[in-house]
């Protein structure tokens, strides 16, 4: 495995190609961190028409670290204009901001976008560190699992939404599921919801689905809404390099504090359907809760930037390891990247233990040298980038949708994808109107055709048996548990809060 | 006007019912998956359906302040309250009223302007389509000056074109009236 490690990193190194990548995706990657309201989610959906012709470890390096330093750059408003790009840096603004208005914007960019490298390095370390633990318990998985797998990584994935909203993420991951299902089904030739439409036949574009799930709904709601997020007077934005160097410098004083945050975000990212701003608000209570001086807090105190800081960095190596090797993405931004994955050839399982651990390490140098030139880069142009934030929203909606559109064209150059976009972009806009979670569909149609091979091979292998195999058991024991805490979620709280005013 | 309860889990039921009786007549090896997953989906939407409207028929709840919300998590966490200093303009910890009419009229604005896009290509080609849509939308949507709107709008249009045509040597549609006029004058 050391050979591996070192060859993947050399290989990685002396290609120009690699690093040239690498730099693109660090660039866009920012830019679209600090953008308002384009999502991680977002550009890698925008992304995939693009990486449709790489190779595999390029395609999937180059949108890897496009996603990894996405959240280097999403702090910048968040400290500078107390208005957080996302919900990952919600936590950051609570002590980011008061540091801008006190005059120290500097020292809090400085702090922040250390602490993200710092992060997302230690976040690759850690899942590195786990690949040998867990190898054994990954290996235990057979193709027949998949099946169970699938629907376990929906019930994990539902619960990203909010444990209260956990039906609708299964009937959302489900109506994905049920979208794999188009086209000629592989054992009796039948074209399933195809009928005479020829471009069915193959199944629905994963592309299409994606950008419609993802691209257009988004894009409509900036459009509807308008407006830059930046409403704060650029004043605030001032501050000096020496600022900005005694922020870096803040992170080595705080090391400990670094050093925990960051596994304890690693740790966060890798269970499914904690949500993508968990790891953040986790680290953040970790710095408050273990501080001397906690009343310090809320009012700018710098740990009160570096702990949800690194924890959300890290979230990412760790939200790696079960999208990779169990294909059960961990995050929402990471259900995209393994549609993105999938359409790459990239098959995320045991396999990738045995197989393709070159791509496994790859991937995590590439967050390690993704996270290197974030930082280098975010503290020399910083003063630059944040002035994207001040970009009116609704002036980059058309070129977004233009793209999106010619991305759904592109990935089979056939003209009946505009209207399935058409319609699937009407459903992605209804769940994202009614609060309704979007990620699980991601799943359910990447992971659906899989699923369905496994649930036919395992069945024709064991028949009605394949249930009571030791490890199925567990998987759907898993799946009754976490179905059973979502009903019982469901129903507690409101009576509880529901019966209070009446008891009062 | 009351408006319809749960409209999107309604939107689920209808789907998943259509394709399971859709399904049902595949043959069986054929009908299987869409079986397995169709049927649990539609109890979860008569699920989901029961609690949206019990939620429709109980109180709103005491306090959805997203603000008091992130401050009883970090007390949670942390076991110790923390005052935030959030600023008014601050979007995570604000809720925006999302059914007002002049946000439906803004909606369905936009979805036109989308719609007008898909249909444009269809009709008449990307070539075409993309620059009319960018600098209009520019224009009456984004509030771009007639100036900017045609200069970035243009620039747009010929970036996509020059990408997909000539570096990605994608072949982009025509556009069906456009084939039609085309292939009229060629008689």
């Amino acid at each position: 495995m050391i050979e591996i490690m070192f060859s993947s990193l050399t290989a990685m190194l002396t290609s120009p190609h690699m690093m040239g990548l690498m730099l693109l995706a660090v660039a866009i990657g920012l830019v679209v961190g600090v953008t308002p309201g384009i999502g991680g989610r977002l550009s890698i959906a925008l992304a995939i028409p693009f990486v449709f012709g790489m190779e595999m470890i390029p395609g999937a390096v180059f949108l890897l670290t496009m996603h990894a330093v996405n959240g280097t750059s999403g702090q910048i408003s968040s400290i500078m204009f107390g208005v957080p790009g996302d919900g990952d840096d919600a936590a950051t603004t609570i002590d980011g901001y008061p540091m801008a208005k006190k005059g120290e914007a500097g020292r809090a960019l400085g702090a922040s976008v250390t602490a993200s490298g710092v992060g997302g390095i230690i976040g690759a370390v850690v899942f590195a560190v786990m690949i040998p633990v867990l190898e054994p318990v990954v290996m235990a998985f057979s193709p027949a699992e998949f099946f169970l797998l699938a629907l376990l990584g929906i019930t994990f994935i539902a619960f990203l939404a909010g444990r209260e909203q956990i039906f609708k993420g299964l009937i959302v991951g489900l109506f994905g599921m049920m979208l794999a299902t188009v086209g000629m089904d592989p054992y009796t030739g039948t074209p399933r919801f195809a009928g005479d439409f020829l471009f069915l036949w193959d199944g629905l574009s994963l592309i299409t689905a994606v950008l419609a799930l993802f691209a257009i709904p988004e894009m409509i709601a900036l459009a509807v809404k308008g407006g830059s997020i930046s409403t704060v007077s650029l004043d605030t934005a001032k501050y000096s390099y020496r600022q900005l160097f005694e922020g870096v410098m803040e992170v080595p004083r705080h090391w400990w504090l670094a050093l925990r945050t960051s596994i304890i975000g690693a740790i966060v990212g890798m269970i499914p359907g904690l949500g993508s701003s968990a790891a953040a608000w986790f680290c953040y209570g970790h710095a408050v809760q273990t501080s001397k001086t906690p009343e310090r807090f809320g009012h700018g105190a710098v740990e009160g930037v570096i702990a949800p800081e690194t924890g959300s960095n890290a979230r990412e190596g760790g939200a790696l390891l079960p999208t990779l090797f169990f294909g059960i993405p961990a995050s929402s931004g990471m259900a995209v990247l393994m549609g993105a994955f999938l359409i790459l050839g990239i098959q995320p399982g045991p396999t990738m233990l045995t197989e393709r651990l070159d791509l496994v390490w790859t991937l995590i140098w590439a967050l390690v040298i993704g996270n290197l030139i974030a930082v280098t880069f975010l503290l020399f142009i910083m003063r630059w980038v944040a002035l994207l934030t001040f970009v009116n929203g609704a002036l980059l909606v058309p070129f977004i949708m233009v793209m999106a559109v010619v991305g759904s064209y592109v990935s089979e150059g056939q003209w009946q994808n505009l209207v399935v976009l058409v319609v699937l972009s009407a459903i992605g806009y209804g769940l994202l109107r009614f609060n309704w979670p979007r990620a699980p569909f991601v799943i359910g149609i990447v992971l659906g055709k899989i699923a369905e091979e496994s649930l036919h091979k395992a069945l024709e292998l064991w028949g009605l048996r394949f249930f009571t195999r030791p490890l199925s058991l567990v998987l759907i024991g898993l799946i009754v548990l976490t179905i059973a805490y979502a009903v019982y979620r469901n129903l507690r709280p409101r009576t509880a809060k529901t019966q209070q005013p009446v008891a009062s | 006007m009351k408006s319809i309860p749960a409209p999107m889990t309604l939107t689920m039921l209808v789907i998943f019912t259509v394709m399971v009786g859709v399904a049902s007549t595949y043959p069986a090896e054929a009908r299987f998956m869409p079986f397995i997953v169709g049927i649990p989906a539609i109890a979860l939407c008569l699920l989901q359906l029961a609690l949206d409207l019990y939620r429709r028929s109980a109180p709103a709840a005491a306090d959805d302040d997203p603000l008091k919300q992130a401050e009883d998590q970090v007390a949670r966490i942390a076991g110790r309250r923390v005052q935030f200093e959030m600023p008014s303009e601050n979007a995570m910890f604000t809720a925006g009223a999302q059914d007002g009419p002049e946000h439906v009229r803004r909606e369905i604005i936009v979805w036109g302007y989308f719609l007008g896009l898909i249909a444009g290509i269809l009709l008449l080609g990307f070539r075409i389509a993309i620059p009319i849509f960018l600098v209009t939308f520019l224009r009456f949507q984004a509030g771009a000056s007639w100036r900017n709107a045609l200069l970035y709008g243009g620039l747009g249009a010929l970036t996509m074109y020059l990408l997909f045509e000539k570096v990605l040597r994608v072949s982009l549609h025509p556009g069906f009236l456009v084939d039609l006029v085309l292939g009229r004058l060629a008689f």
